[in-house]
């Protein structure tokens, strides 16, 4: 695999653009699994599906596993643990929490539900940082997790609250179902709205993938060597943070993309977030494609996106693991 | 001697909480190019004051000056490229080659936004030459040896091309050939104009290198100036508490306890 | 680093093993057991039809079917004597007297009340239900004058703590609410299942029903009022051959999530068997998620290429979403939308999709919808007259309440 070794970033690139065009005529219509291209220009129906559901969706997923994968790098190292994910500080379950708080209380629209989302999702950060302020014991990273999982608790039972006070009938099984992740309902309209959020927030990332190394070291180091702590780790968690929440919003709670996608793109490339980074949005978006191809085309209902992503996920993860760990790169 | 101090504190004061003085009423010039050892007993306020310097903990009162301007009025990136750090240990919890990791020193030469180039990579590669780790460059970093750690953190600190390097317990995990190592890159280093402040609580080691010694006790300065003068018998014993005897070994200061 | 890799694997086995077990587990509502048979045409009694029509009308407005026409035992305090019920799950229920304190509970508790309604002195013995349902303030108060003196029980699933206070001689519910009955089982109250998910159950449940309100009489009544309308519906197009017979969508239209999902009932539901009933060839039958509604994209509603559509939508009127449907681009190159044979099931106070008692009345409109030609003579406004009358409502208070309710495709 000379070409990996040499041009990794290249190779990558052109894999994900490879699984785009293929996932194209991928899907249940006319049979299930495979379109002949050539039906694009005979069908007036194959035209519309493929333009205006099929498109739409594959961008959606594409960006929606290179958010997740670049926010879950980022937050390994800032945190210096390689089990945290995204949407750990409170941004998935405040996710999760606001919309289900726009479902039962406001209104049904996409767009009620994808703005309530986000912002609780980003309100959610707020919260843990702000608690961590006020935790007296241990240091940032410690403040910033043990913040984080209260803050994700607290909005955990808040979604269980409004579970309970759902309408059994009509709005629970759409709560449950959003908390499982899918991208049934994708529209260009959707596609809209996330790429002002994400694509400039992974730009921040990108630029700034060979000083997340300096992130990672103790902070007394980092400083040392000129980093402004604070401020460059704040930035970078706001990028990671509005990526993720932008996503989540449209999509749900899709989980273990952001844990375990990093791990392979380190294990792939090496540690260094230089091109780490890059390696983990690229694998990133390329899992979650082939997941939701998988979602959409296997049975002739839906599966929700989550499934697939934790199932994969985690069998790729273990395998990983259990081969053998290279104590040198060469 | 006319060249300004490099470093001059006058009458530092710090606590961590407000009514534990951890250094009391520190006053110290020190030149450029020399060597100077900070010694004293575990909790004197080494590695606090060390951190001071740095610009890492504000002082409640006192007044620090580098190369003659005060402290404050260098910005971060004027600081790191002036003051080097070697911390006593480092827990880095991924697995950054070697290589990759001296290579972060040069950050104080990239802006916020910038990768390294292939000229930092070659001072990377001198610094680990240098050293003596140069075989273990593409090794990851968990898998080195304690006193082979110590040697990388200090070829990134190099990287630095500080004025002024600051080291804490240097020596302290290296085996005897590494430590003549370490020494001889400090003395080199030193010829070259750089001044080099390191922390230990061996007052051999201090004997071997330092040109100037510091004893500091509960946070203040019992005795400060050159080597000879300054590492004697009684200043030791009011030290350390323990009665200490120093005596000469082939020409070279020994202090027995 | 080891341990933490090792932890790493066992987290992530287990999370994999969670994840399988998550897959496993059923998405939306239970479902019921057991399969159905084919729907069985009956030979209905001809008199059938005429008997509900015979009910006399009540006099004042909230129809009190209290003069009950009915041939139930109705006269109170008969000697009360021990009556042994067989429910719907087989178990033998050995009651002292034909109860006379009735509560419901459970999910879906409506389907089983709609159904003990038509039974006349329901109203009256039915002491407590839970307060879910919005039909409490519109259906209810057309058929039930005691609803001041029933208890509410807070949430669908009200348990022991609230139903014991009120001592119940038995307590209804739907099969699928086996927790609750076990636990009031543990009071010694005394519970009773029914099912009513499928044609055949209507049968045998009706009887159970009519058990327990000690009126089999009216129970036979009632089930052959069903009985003919299946026939009535089955008789055209029983000779009809495969091909003759259209391929039929049915959909039910949510916003799951805050995004609209269309999803497809499983094989086994009322929903399919009133499409196969009414003469459709239901496209949606090899879905293998038996569970519950399971959301289709509309890649696969193109491969299907239904030659009808039905649109059920439980949140309001159907036909405001099949209006949304025809003008969305994507949807107009499908050849069903073209053709105008997308339509919105109707429904009063509930779609009349459901297992729920208006079962009829949708099998019967599917039928002029799917065959029309074969059932031209059908006047749904007389069919949902007729239907009513059992509840002893007559013609002007079906005008006057039920008939401006109406929504879908109604003409």
């Amino acid at each position: 695999m000379r070409v990996w070794r040499q041009h990794p970033f290249a190779f990558l690139l052109a894999l994900g653009l490879l699984a785009l065009i293929l996932s194209v005529f991928v899907g249940r219509f006319p049979q299930p699994y495979w379109m002949p291209p050539s039906l694009l220009q005979e069908n007036e129906l194959a035209r519309q599906l493929v333009f205006n559901l099929r498109l739409p969706r594959l961008l959606t997923a594409f960006l929606l596993g290179m958010a997740l994968g670049g926010a879950g790098a980022v937050m390994q190292m800032i945190f210096r643990n390689p089990l945290v994910e995204p949407g750990f500080l409170g941004v998935s379950q405040g996710a999760g929490f606001g919309a289900a708080l726009a479902i039962i209380k406001i209104s049904n629209a996409p767009l009620v539900v994808a703005v309530s989302a986000a912002s609780f999702a980003l309100l959610g950060l707020v919260f843990s940082y702000a608690l961590a302020r006020n935790l007296h014991y241990g240091n940032w990273v410690l403040r910033l997790v043990l913040a984080g999982i209260a803050v994700s608790a607290l909005f955990s039972s808040g979604i269980g609250v409004l579970k309970y006070a759902a309408d059994p009938l009509k709005q629970l099984p759409e709560i449950t179902f959003w908390l499982l992740g899918g991208l049934w309902g994708i529209t260009w309209r959707e596609v809209l709205y996330i790429v002002p959020m994400v694509l400039p927030a992974l730009f921040i990332l990108w630029l700034m993938r060979w000083r997340l190394n300096l992130l990672s070291l103790s902070d007394d180091t980092a400083f040392s060597l000129g980093v402004a702590v604070g401020r460059e780790r704040a930035l970078l968690l706001v990028a990671s943070v509005a990526a993720t929440a932008a996503v989540v919003s449209v999509a749900g709670i899709v989980g273990w993309i952001g844990l375990i996608v990093p791990h392979i793109a380190r294990r792939l490339i090496g540690t260094d977030a230089q091109h780490a980074l890059p390696v983990a949005m690229l694998l990133g978006g390329i899992f979650a494609l082939v997941c939701d191809d998988l979602a959409r085309t296997l049975f002739v209902a839906e599966i929700p996106l989550g499934i697939l992503t934790s199932l994969f996920g985690a069998l790729v993860f273990a395998g990983l693991m259990m081969s053998a760990m290279p104590r040198s790169r060469e | 001697m006319n060249t300004p101090p490099i470093l001059s504190l006058t009458d530092l004061c710090f606590g961590y909480v407000p009514h534990a003085q951890v250094l009391r009423g520190i006053s110290l010039d020190i030149l450029p190019g020399t060597i100077t050892a900070i010694l004293g007993p575990n909790g004197a306020g080494k590695t606090t004051l060390l951190r001071v310097i740095l610009g890492l903990l504000t002082p409640q009162r006192g007044t620090i000056r580098l190369a003659g301007k005060p402290q404050k009025s260098f910005s971060r990136r004027e600081m790191s490229r002036l003051i080097g750090l070697v911390p006593q240990s480092e827990y880095v919890p991924f697995d950054f080659s070697v290589l990759e990791f001296v290579l972060l020193g040069r950050a104080p030469y990239l802006g916020p936004l910038d990768m390294p180039q292939e000229s930092d990579r070659a001072i990377a590669r001198e610094a680990l030459r240098a050293i003596g780790l140069e075989h273990l460059r593409e090794r990851v970093t968990p898998s080195l040896s304690g006193g082979e750690r110590q040697l990388a953190m200090m070829a990134r600190a190099l990287v630095q091309q500080p004025r002024l390097l600051l080291l804490d317990e240097p020596t302290s995990h290296l085996d005897l050939s590494n430590r003549d190592r370490v020494l001889n890159v400090l003395r080199a280093q030193a010829r070259a104009g750089v001044t080099i402040i390191f922390t230990t609580h061996d007052p051999n080691l201090t004997a071997t290198i330092a040109d100037y010694v510091i004893l500091m006790r509960q946070g203040a300065l019992l005795a400060a100036g050159p080597l000879e003068a300054t590492l004697t018998a009684e200043n030791l014993t009011a030290t350390y508490g323990i009665p200490v005897r120093v005596t000469r070994v082939d020409g070279q200061l020994f202090v027995v306890a | 680093m080891f341990t933490l890799k090792h932890s790493s694997t066992l987290i992530a086995l287990v999370l994999a093993l969670g994840a399988l077990v998550a897959c496993a587990a059923p998405t939306a509502a239970p479902a019921p057991t057991t399969v159905p048979a084919a729907p069985t045409a009956a030979p209905a009694p001809t008199t059938a039809p005429a008997a509900p029509t015979a009910a006399p009308a009540p006099t004042t407005a909230p129809a009190a079917p209290t003069a009950a026409p009915a041939p139930t035992a109705a006269p109170a305090a008969p000697t009360p004597s021990p009556i042994a019920i067989t429910d719907a799950l087989g178990r033998t229920v050995q009651l002292d007297k034909v109860p006379q304190r009735i509560v419901l509970t459970g999910r879906a508790f409506f389907m089983v009340l709609d159904a003990l309604y038509f039974f006349p002195d329901a109203a009256r013995r039915v002491i407590g239900m839970p307060d879910i349902t919005q039909s409490k303030n519109d259906f209810y108060p057309l058929v039930d004058t005691y609803l001041a003196q029933k208890k509410f029980f807070q949430g669908n699933d009200a348990g022991p703590e609230q139903i014991a206070p009120t001592q119940p001689d038995v307590v209804l519910m739907k099969s699928t609410n086996l927790k609750i009955g076990q636990a009031l089982e543990q009071l010694k109250i005394p519970v009773v299942y029914v099912d009513l998910e499928t044609p055949e159950r209507y049968t045998r449940d009706l009887a159970i029903l009519g058990q327990v309100m000690g009126a089999p009489e009216r129970a036979k009544t009632i089930d052959a009022y069903y009985k003919a309308q299946v026939e009535r519906v089955n008789a055209p197009i029983k000779n009809l051959k495969e091909t003759d017979k259209p391929r039929v969508l049915l959909l039910q239209y949510s916003e799951k999530g805050g995004t609209a999902a269309f999803s497809v009932p499983p094989r086994a539901w009322m929903q399919t068997l009133l499409v196969e009933m009414a003469g459709g060839r239901a496209v949606w039958k090899d879905n293998p998620n038996q569970s519950g509604w399971s959301t289709v994209n509309l890649e696969q509603i193109a491969a299907w290429n239904p030659e009808i559509v039905f649109v059920v939508f439980y949140g309001g009127n159907s036909k405001d979403i099949v209006a949304k449907i025809k003008a969305d681009s994507k949807w107009q190159a499908l050849p069903a939308v073209q053709a105008n044979k997308v339509y919105a099931f109707p429904g009063d106070f509930y779609t009349w999709d459901q297992p729920d008692a208006r079962w009829a009345l949708g099998l019967v409109w599917l039928a002029t919808k799917i065959h029309p030609t074969l059932f031209r003579d059908v006047n749904i406004n007389q069919e949902i007259i007729k239907f009513y009358a059992l509840y002893g409502l007559d013609a002007t208070a079906v005008q006057a309440k039920v008939i401006p309710l109406l929504t879908g495709d109604l003409p």
